[in-house]
């Protein structure tokens, strides 16, 4: 059997700039792609993620700034020579070829022989679990099948880079946590570099090794899930990623020490050189709440229950806080509680869980 | 209309509908009348004399392969342009396609005797009148706006993922035109070929100015001998390209219901 | 800095799009060599072709025959698109409201028209409304004979050939109503009838504008059906121009006789495009 193993190609983005008359759709994006990495370009419709994308497949053309694979330029070359395997969300199989012609329609451009040819298509069959669909048309399969089909296509000529434009967008929930472990595995099995194109943060997360978050035409953040998620530069990426606690306080120097200002309560910060207003960021499972004022004065809040869910394994309270504002705590379903809502609790967390945000870096005058 | 009777509207309707072909239908007891009249004969009576006329002399002959060749040249000519221009057509500015589209589906509005009467006065200097040249010109000019509208319908119908897919599988914008956007249009570009020459096998306005003793299409032959005398040849004449024309135009439509069903996606 | 970025990409963008433009030329050449050419002569013709010492608008306006003809072939036209409208209107609605296979049998009876030869439509008539026809014997009473050689029978003829085109843009329109809006004005208080003519036929106006166009402006280019069908005491601006042309090789004549039929064509075109775009506005702006 034919392998149709990879060695993934490295992808440079360098000051992209792209903008349709007066309308910038990426503005000066910069990004350092591994060879064999999956990475996740994650943000809400409109924010160029999917031109972005083209414009790696040759699809698009940027105004300014160069993209580079391997470290060689290619924003000369047209799609068809760029060697880039590419999936969409509505499959674009070609409806007047059977499955094989379609995933032998790459091997054929490529001049390949008859023989390697039908080696190759029954590999990438066998990759998606598509054995004895060869000679079914696109209209006789399943949604899930053809999305598995367009893999097929995009990976028989053993391209060195995947893209994948919204590819789970179509399918319903139950096929969509199929596919996601079943892309994660064959990327394994593969080792092409992957780049996925979503607004879906948990899908993000679950597949990702790193995530390119974007808003408003710039990558607002590149980290791994677990980075973005702990130490989120930007309230954008703090409240893509996850639900969220914000206090909006200031930090100051004391000493070498930083410390947060939220009303009377002080928390020191480590690992902030900033000073100035913020906002100290408090995931859900990272608080705690309890009916009575807990001995240490830092990291304490006092709270008013809003509302309280049991989601089974965990439970979710809503709370206010002293400024108005709501946030979030998630505990244990089995930790007992006799919060009600209108009750006054506390909630604290532990020192090393903060983590501040700085306020709107960029539109900062002096900075 | 009158809606608390609710019978009045569907027996209009179907009244109007009868009458609507009935009258068409009537040829063709004609056309196998036994005698020299424009007489509706009864079915034990028919005989197929004037359709041996019709195939064997010459006058008739002459002018339904004459129709016939014009047709299929005009139908290709519109083909091709209209099949080109909708492609050309897809990726522009969408103010600038609504002007060419206009254009293009022009030569529909204007009153054809106007433009037969251009026509003639263009040929006439040329020497094209009474050529199969002028006559697909002509015709090729009546076509082209039904071959467009068809082609472009197909187009639209067209996933743009599927182009993008192709071009990055390896296929340049010439194979990917060939092998992916061609044969996905091809049932429009088939539609519109058969309506353009339905449009020009039929066309009698234009003909009657642009024909000439040596070069005479069947709907000018059919013409002059219902204005000249009551022979039923041309009742046969009528009848035969009454039933050429709903056979293709039927052909037309299956082409784009097949596409339809075969070619779009099932969701 | 976007200045810069601007100008590069004007610069980078229009050359596939100018490949593109390249398919336009056979269709462009058709348009120019069929259309534009021909029409710039006729209109050339009609100044300067001074047939019988006078020009052709000159001889037009000072012959009250042709004036006649002008009026009469417009006014015919008007005739059989409200003919049209009124048959046609009742029949787009029965198709509204019909099942799914009487709408099929509705809409294919309808477009046969459509494709079938403008000849064989009138010899049908020519035979039925022949001295002894079917007509005749339907109508014994001589209702039926002397149809032959008459406007009403160019009217009918038109109206046989033209009827889809009042037809299809009508259903379209009424298909596009909104099917709630006649119960909910009757739920209002508004009875069945009312409610019809309040709320319903006030929004299919642009499907009557564009089908009244589309009839009216075909009308009045036929010269071979009112030439089998009417009298030459009765002739319309397609007759005429015919006459002119080949008979009389009056080009200047002829040319002004077609420069009137495509001004009035222009004029009715504008005039009732206009009714629906105002229609259409003010629909708009109500509903938001």
């Amino acid at each position: 059997m034919q392998d149709l193993a990879q060695r993934g190609a490295s992808i440079d983005l360098d000051g992209v700039h792209l903008s349709y008359g007066d309308t910038a759709v990426l503005r000066d994006i910069d990004l350092r792609i591994k060879g064999g990495e999956f990475m996740t370009l994650l943000g809400p419709s409109g924010s160029g993620k999917s031109t972005l994308l083209n414009l790696m497949g040759g699809f698009a053309r940027a105004n300014a700034g160069e993209v580079r694979v391997n470290g060689a330029q290619i924003d000369h070359l047209p799609p068809n020579r760029r060697d880039m395997g590419m999936v969409y969300q509505n499959y674009a199989l070609f409806p007047h070829m059977t499955i094989a012609d379609n995933i032998a329609y790459p091997l054929k451009r490529r001049k390949m022989s008859k023989s390697d040819r039908a080696a190759l298509v029954r590999a990438a069959l066998a990759m998606v679990d598509l054995h004895g669909f060869a000679d079914r048309r696109p209209s006789q399969l399943s949604g899930g099948q053809q999305q598995r089909v367009a893999v097929a296509r995009a990976i028989v000529f053993r391209p060195q880079i995947l893209l994948m434009d919204e590819p789970l967008g179509a399918l319903d929930k139950r096929l969509r946590d199929e596919m996601q472990s079943e892309l994660r595995q064959l990327h394994e099995e593969v080792g092409s570099t992957v780049v996925f194109v979503t607004h879906d943060q948990e899908e993000a997360m679950v597949m990702s090794d790193r995530i390119a978050v974007m808003n408003g035409g710039r990558v607002e953040q590149v980290g791994t899930p677990h980075e973005l998620y702990s130490r989120p530069r930007t309230t954008f990426v703090a409240t893509f990623l996850g639900e969220s606690t914000m206090l909006r306080g200031t930090v100051h120097a004391v000493g070498g020490q930083s410390i947060f200002h939220y009303r009377d309560t002080r928390v020191p910060v480590d690992g902030h050189d900033v000073t100035g207003s913020g906002t100290l960021l408090l995931r859900p499972e990272q608080i705690e709440l309890s009916e009575d004022k807990p001995l240490r004065s830092t990291n304490v809040l006092e709270v008013r229950i809003e509302n309280v869910e049991s989601l089974g394994p965990t439970r979710r309270t809503k709370v206010t806080l002293p400024d108005g504002a709501s946030g979030i705590v998630r505990e244990p379903g089995s930790k007992t509680s006799r919060l009600r809502p209108g009750d006054t609790a506390w909630m604290s967390w532990q020192v090393g869980a903060s983590w501040v945000v700085p306020e709107a870096q960029e539109e900062c005058p002096h900075e | 209309m009158m809606p608390h009777r609710r019978h009045v509207l569907p027996v209009f309707a179907v009244l109007l509908a009868v009458t609507i072909v009935l009258p068409i239908l009537a040829v063709i007891p004609v056309s196998f009348t036994p005698t020299s009249s424009f007489a509706i004969s009864s079915p034990e009576s028919w005989s197929p004399r004037w359709y041996r006329e019709l195939l064997t002399n010459p006058v008739w002959l002459d002018s339904l392969v004459s129709s016939l060749r014009i047709a299929l040249l005009a139908a290709l000519v519109a083909t091709v342009a209209g099949t080109m221009a909708a492609l050309g057509l897809r990726r522009v500015r969408r103010t600038h396609r609504v002007v060419a589209r206009a254009l293009v589906t022009l030569p529909l509005l204007i009153p054809l005797v106007v433009l037969a009467v251009g026509l003639y006065a263009m040929l006439i200097r040329t020497q094209l009148v009474g050529t199969t040249a002028g006559f697909v010109l002509a015709h090729a000019l009546l076509g082209l706006p039904l071959a467009f509208i068809t082609v472009s319908a197909s187009l639209d119908a067209l996933d743009d993922n599927l182009e993008q897919a192709s071009r990055g599988l390896g296929a340049g914008p010439v194979t990917t035109m060939r092998l992916i956007v061609l044969p996905l249009v091809a049932p429009g570009v088939i539609a519109g070929a058969l309506f353009a020459f339905v449009v020009s096998f039929n066309e009698v306005v234009i003909a009657g100015f642009l024909g000439s003793p040596y070069l005479r299409t069947l709907p000018i032959e059919m013409y002059s001998s219902m204005t000249r005398s009551t022979d039923p040849t041309v009742a046969a004449a009528a009848t035969f390209v009454a039933a050429l024309t709903v056979i293709t135009a039927a052909f037309a439509l299956a082409a784009m219901s097949w596409r339809r069903r075969h070619l779009t996606r099932k969701d | 800095m976007g200045s810069a970025v601007l100008s590069g990409a004007q610069r980078r963008r229009p050359r596939r799009i100018q490949g593109e433009l390249a398919l336009l030329a056979p269709a462009a050449l058709l348009l120019a060599v069929g259309l534009a050419i021909p029409l710039g002569l006729s209109v050339w013709l009609s100044v300067v072709d001074t047939t019988g010492g006078v020009n052709g608008y000159v001889w037009l306006f000072s012959n009250p025959v042709y004036l006649e003809i002008t009026l009469r072939t417009f006014s015919t036209a008007a005739l059989t698109a409200l003919v049209c409208l009124a048959l046609g209107y009742p029949y787009a609605y029965a198709m509204l409201t019909a099942g799914p296979k009487m709408r099929v049998f509705l809409l294919g009876c309808v477009v046969l028209p459509l494709m079938i030869s403008v000849l064989v439509i009138a010899f049908a008539w020519l035979v039925i409304l022949q001295p002894g026809g079917l007509a005749s014997k339907l109508f014994p009473l001589g209702l039926g004979d002397g149809l032959l050689g008459t406007l009403p029978a160019v009217v009918l003829g038109l109206t046989h050939i033209l009827i889809p085109y009042m037809i299809l843009p009508l259903y379209t329109t009424m298909r596009s109503v909104d099917p709630k809006l006649v119960p909910a004005a009757m739920g209002l208080g508004a009875t069945r009838t009312r409610a019809f003519w309040t709320v319903f036929v006030p929004l299919t106006i642009p499907g009557i504008a564009s089908g009244v166009v589309f009839v009216f402006v075909f009308s009045l280019g036929f010269y071979v059906l009112p030439q089998l069908l009417g009298s030459p005491r009765q002739a319309l601006i397609g007759q005429t121009i015919h006459t002119q042309v080949n008979d009389l090789l009056a080009w200047g004549r002829a040319g002004a006789l077609a420069v009137v039929l495509i001004l009035g064509t222009a004029a009715v075109f504008a005039l009732l495009t206009g009714v629906v775009r105002i229609v259409g506005a003010n629909r708009r702006g109500g509903r938001s």
